[in-house]
């Protein structure tokens, strides 16, 4: 029950394709996250969901059964909207008791009792008589999260639900949201643009952009084997470092930086001839900073200046640019301990170790390699 | 504040038959939501629509005398040649045009002024703002009373004030050569409330830090509105001159109750009272129907240049 | 000025800005003025007996013997029946016309479809449309085409009903008719910014099109109704045209009131304003009233919908 599957499924509107050919199988009980930027169809591919929007090709089923043809009032799904929409003029009570007054099945005491159960659940017992207006921003989440859930679905279907909330917030109802989905295990599909939303509820996650299916995979493995350089770039919080060059020499030429390949990653760039574009891609945790030149191993590693600090505390973001470079930009981003201090202006030894490169084609994107993970003794969670 | 659409979606699936296709189609919100708007439209239409149709169709014929129903045979522009060649529609197309231009004009700049005045911050805005507007909310045959009673020669309050200046008396009502100059005076007296609160609308939806950046600019508070604050109004403006222009030409109740009589003043007549006049002083339903058509041709003038402005604004 | 610095400088800075402030309440005061004086002089006219309002200035309060309220009296018994009708008429025309109304916006803001645009079109340019356009056919088509008075003759015999109160029903029924355009088109610009998810949300609460508007939509446009209400039956108690086509004349036993008023205190000697004013006053008090209590929702419908 609550198996969704997505074929095929394209929006036009007017000349412009929202929604273009998106598959996905969402297995009941799963929490699938639609991430991606602002205008990529993810909202828009949950609105076909609900029935709210009507497909221009394609087909949506419920555990097998075609529901293009059913309104979003007899698909059995809740949605929790962006801006809650919660009715202004009913009280939590009536929020909550709204929808389920359409379910057969119940008497007017038992509509009463499921209310309050789940206003007990979500610790709004004692709103139940206020108005939307009198309830804080969290509490107004909590409303429209429990007028999702009394009716019992078959599915949930969540529009940047927590995007309105202040930062501490939003973090604590993650966690809380994930409990309670594991706790009801009923299907959610959950839209953000946010990646560390993503990133931690779900179960897996679809990454789109411009319309387009990107990736559908776990969490880690989306971080860790990116398809594309888009989804590379956007999942992981700083982003991965590119550096844009060619095949050539022994391995990796750009402008700033020669990067010799090994034979594990040679043969996946084989397809390449000299001077085809490439990208390497390295994620900041990975690159390694050195002070001495005594503690290195001396393939792989330049001598990078120190630009910028950020300290956040459990760790340092570290800016680096080349010697040699002038007026541009920085050239890596790296992480280092948070307990290690680093001087703006330093000029420090930086490594980028061979088993955790990416590395994409120069004119497609597509991921020609993608790090070692055998080699990774502990995957980096966030 | 949906989008659905009326068209399903082309993809061939397998095992969707018409009646499922059929049924969705009933319950969508397209088909759902018709009966709301279909039938006050029908309504609508028909009393709108319908009506100018059928007095086009009126206005073929000969028809005369009797209200009794017309016979559409024999039906020929002749009505409106014989119109646009009457010196009498000739004359009270004039008054349309004086009227409109300067009631028009003289609304939107009196309201403007208004609406500036009172958006500065002053005490007892909103009793003011009530007051200005009172006028609004009286029946024309209300305020033609009172005007007339203004206006009176020989006690009236204007002719009064006159006479303590050794002017007057004059017959403001009476003298063909200023009775409509007096009418508009009176038509402004009663809308310039109504500029007034639509720029005052216009005036809020500008953010006040506009005005104030202005102000730490150093220019001068005139300056700021002529340069800043008036510019942005456009659309207030439109708007109102709209409302104000339509209003001009087929202003007819206050010209009716100044007399009580289908003959407004002398020197007033315009198209909305030549035409009443014409059909049911004189029974010359036709040639009436055919300057109710010229009228609305030139409502029409001013309407549908704005129907557009609003289509391009995307404000239907 | 900041390099000076002296007290006598932020002084006359300082008075400067109250010269200023008092220039606008003076101003203020003179349009008060201008606004309220053709108002208060025909109710100080109404006070008066005919010899106060000869002799007496016609703003200034009646003194002594002047003062009398057999004008008002008379304009009364005058003037009683019209009011009596147009509120008979005007009270259900409004309540019919903005529950028609509030119905055609939610139906054209619900959904969004090719073609909507003409219909919008249409509703929106029907506010313009002059009356007179459409008054010949009016007449027709209540005498002739759909006598709906001689139809309903019948239920004259109804208690409450006097046979003539029928007479307001093809009134009631044009007012309707055509106050549809423009209370659409205030529905609609609020409709329009009520937020969309309120309606979705109800769609996915499992409630029908018709649900939505009776739990949702209406009770969310309370306030709404109340400008409409306010500003719309203003409308239809001060219109004339259409009376005057459809009844025709004042002395017929369903005038409404403003077919009335512009034949009281008329006489081959000239206008008795005494009587006229009262009688006008009369005849304006419930709007007036009305626009007393409710100023601030008569203006926000003039400001939207036009006059």
């Amino acid at each position: 029950m609550g198996a969704i599957t997505i074929d095929s499924l394209t929006k036009r509107f007017d000349d412009v394709v929202a929604v273009d050919d998106v598959s996905v199988e969402i297995e009941d009980g799963e929490f699938l996250v639609l991430v991606g930027p602002s205008g990529c169809g993810k909202t828009t591919t949950l609105r076909m969901v609900a029935g709210l929007e009507t497909p221009s090709e394609g087909a949506i089923r419920f555990d097998g059964e075609l529901v293009n043809y059913t309104v979003p009032q007899d698909r059995d799904v809740a949605m929790v909207f962006q801006d809650y929409a919660l009715y202004p003029h009913m009280t939590v009570r009536g929020n909550l008791k709204f929808g389920l007054e359409e379910e057969p099945d119940y008497t007017d005491a038992e509509r009463d009792e499921r209310v309050e159960e789940v206003a007990e659940l979500l610790d709004i017992g004692n709103l139940l008589e206020r108005k939307p207006g009198e309830l804080s921003g969290g509490q107004q989440q909590r409303v429209a999260l429990g007028r999702a859930i009394v009716r019992d679905p078959e599915v949930f279907l969540m529009d940047e639900p927590l995007s309105n909330l202040d930062a501490k917030l939003r973090a604590q109802m993650r966690t809380e949201l994930q409990q309670l989905q594991d706790q009801l295990d009923v299907t959610t599909v959950y839209v953000t643009h946010d990646q560390t939303e993503a990133m931690t509820m779900s179960d897996r996650m679809v990454v789109m952009n411009d319309g387009e299916l990107q990736q559908v995979g776990a969490p880690l493995e989306l971080y860790h084997e990116p398809t594309n350089r888009f989804v590379a770039e956007f999942i992981g919080e700083p982003s991965m470092n590119f550096v844009d060059g060619q095949r050539g020499g022994d391995g990796f030429e750009s402008e700033t930086l020669d990067y010799p390949f090994d034979s594990t990653i040679e043969s996946s760039v084989a397809s390449l001839g000299d001077g085809d574009r490439l990208t390497l891609g390295i994620r900041p945790e990975d690159i390694e900073l050195y002070d001495d030149a005594a503690d290195v191993d001396v393939s792989h590693t330049e001598a990078m200046t120190v630009t910028v600090v950020e300290p956040m505390g459990n760790e340092n973001v570290v800016h680096l640019t080349y010697d040699d470079s002038e007026t541009r930009g920085d050239d890596l981003i790296a992480i280092s301990d948070g307990l290690r201090t680093i001087e703006t202006g330093a000029e420090l030894l930086v490594r980028i170790p061979p088993e955790a490169i990416h590395l994409f084609d120069g004119d497609t994107g597509d991921a020609l390699h993608n790090r070692l993970l055998e080699t990774d003794e502990q995957p980096v969670t966030q | 504040m949906g989008t659905n659409e009326t068209t399903g979606p082309s993809a061939t699936e397998e095992g969707v038959g018409w009646q499922t296709k059929f049924r969705y189609v009933l319950n969508s919100d397209f088909v759902r939501s018709a009966p709301f708007w279909a039938v006050p439209f029908a309504i609508m239409a028909v009393a709108v629509y319908g009506g100018i149709g059928y007095n086009f169709a009126i206005s073929l014929t000969d028809n005369n005398g009797t209200i009794e129903p017309a016979s559409f045979s024999n039906l020929d522009f002749e009505m409106y040649v014989q119109a646009l060649s009457d010196p009498n529609v000739i004359q009270a197309a004039t008054h349309n045009l004086i009227l409109l231009v300067s009631f028009t004009a003289i609304c939107l700049v009196f309201g403007l002024f208004l609406a500036i005045m009172l958006d500065r911050q002053i005490r007892y805005k909103e009793t003011v703002q009530m007051i200005y507007l009172l006028p609004m909310s009286l029946s024309f045959v209300v305020t033609a009373q009172l005007w007339l009673w203004m206006y009176d020669t020989d006690s009236g309050i204007i002719n009064e004030l006159l006479g303590l200046l050794s002017l007057g008396p004059i017959d403001f009502i009476g003298n063909p050569e200023i009775a409509l100059w007096a009418i508009i005076f009176a038509l402004i007296w009663q809308f310039s409330g109504y500029t007034m609160v639509v720029y005052l609308a216009g005036l809020q939806s500008i953010p006040s830090s506009q005005f104030e950046a202005g102000m730490i600019d150093g220019a001068r508070t005139l300056r700021i509105y002529l340069r800043v604050i008036i510019p942005q109004l456009k659309a207030s403006s439109v708007s109102a001159a709209v409302v104000l222009m339509v209003f001009a030409l087929k202003a007819f109740t206050f010209l009716y109750a100044m007399t009580g009589r289908y003959f407004p003043p002398q020197g007033t007549d315009i198209l909305a009272t030549l035409m009443v006049r014409e059909a049911w002083q004189y029974n010359n339903w036709a040639y009436s129907a055919a300057i109710a058509t010229l009228l609305l041709l030139m409502a029409l003038g001013v309407i549908a240049p704005y129907l557009y402005y609003q289509y391009r604004e995307g404000s239907l | 000025m900041a390099d000076n610095g002296s007290n006598f400088d932020i002084r006359s800075i300082v008075d400067g800005m109250n010269h200023r402030r008092l220039g606008i309440y003076v101003f203020v005061t003179v349009f008060i003025a201008f606004f309220l004086v053709p108002l208060e002089t025909g109710i100080m006219t109404a006070l008066k007996s005919t010899e106060a309002i000869n002799r007496s200035l016609p703003f200034l309060p009646p003194a002594g013997d002047g003062f009398t309220l057999a004008n008002l009296e008379l304009a009364l018994e005058q003037v009683q029946r019209g009011v009596i009708n147009s509120l008979l008429m005007a009270l259900p025309a409004t309540i019919i016309n903005i529950v028609l109304a509030s119905m055609a916006a939610y139906g054209l803001t619900l959904v969004d479809w090719r073609g909507q645009i003409g219909v919008l079109l249409l509703f929106v340019a029907g506010v313009f449309v002059p009356y007179q356009a459409v008054i010949v056919p009016l007449a027709r088509f209540w005498t002739h085409i759909f006598p709906i008075t001689e139809i309903l003759s019948p239920l004259a015999r109804l208690v409450l009903v006097e046979p003539y109160h029928l007479e307001l029903i093809p009134l009631m029924i044009t007012h309707v008719a055509y106050g549809i355009p423009i209370i659409t088109v205030l529905f609609r610009s609020y409709y329009k910014s009520m937020p969309k998810s309120l309606i979705e949300a109800g769609k996915i609460d499992g409630k029908s099109v018709t649900q939505i508007y009776r739990d949702i939509v209406l009770p969310l446009s309370k306030p709404m109704f109340g400008v409409v209400f306010i500003y719309q039956f203003t409308q239809i108690y001060n219109e004339f045209l259409f009376s005057k086509v459809l009844i025709g004349s004042a002395s017929a036993q369903q005038a409404t009131v403003t077919l009335i008023l512009p034949q009281i205190g008329a006489s081959t000697s000239g206008l008795d304003y005494g009587l006229r004013m009262s009688a006008a006053f009369l005849a304006a008090l419930p709007t007036l009233l009305l626009y007393i209590a409710f100023a601030e929702q008569f203006a926000e419908g003039l400001k939207t919908g036009g006059a």
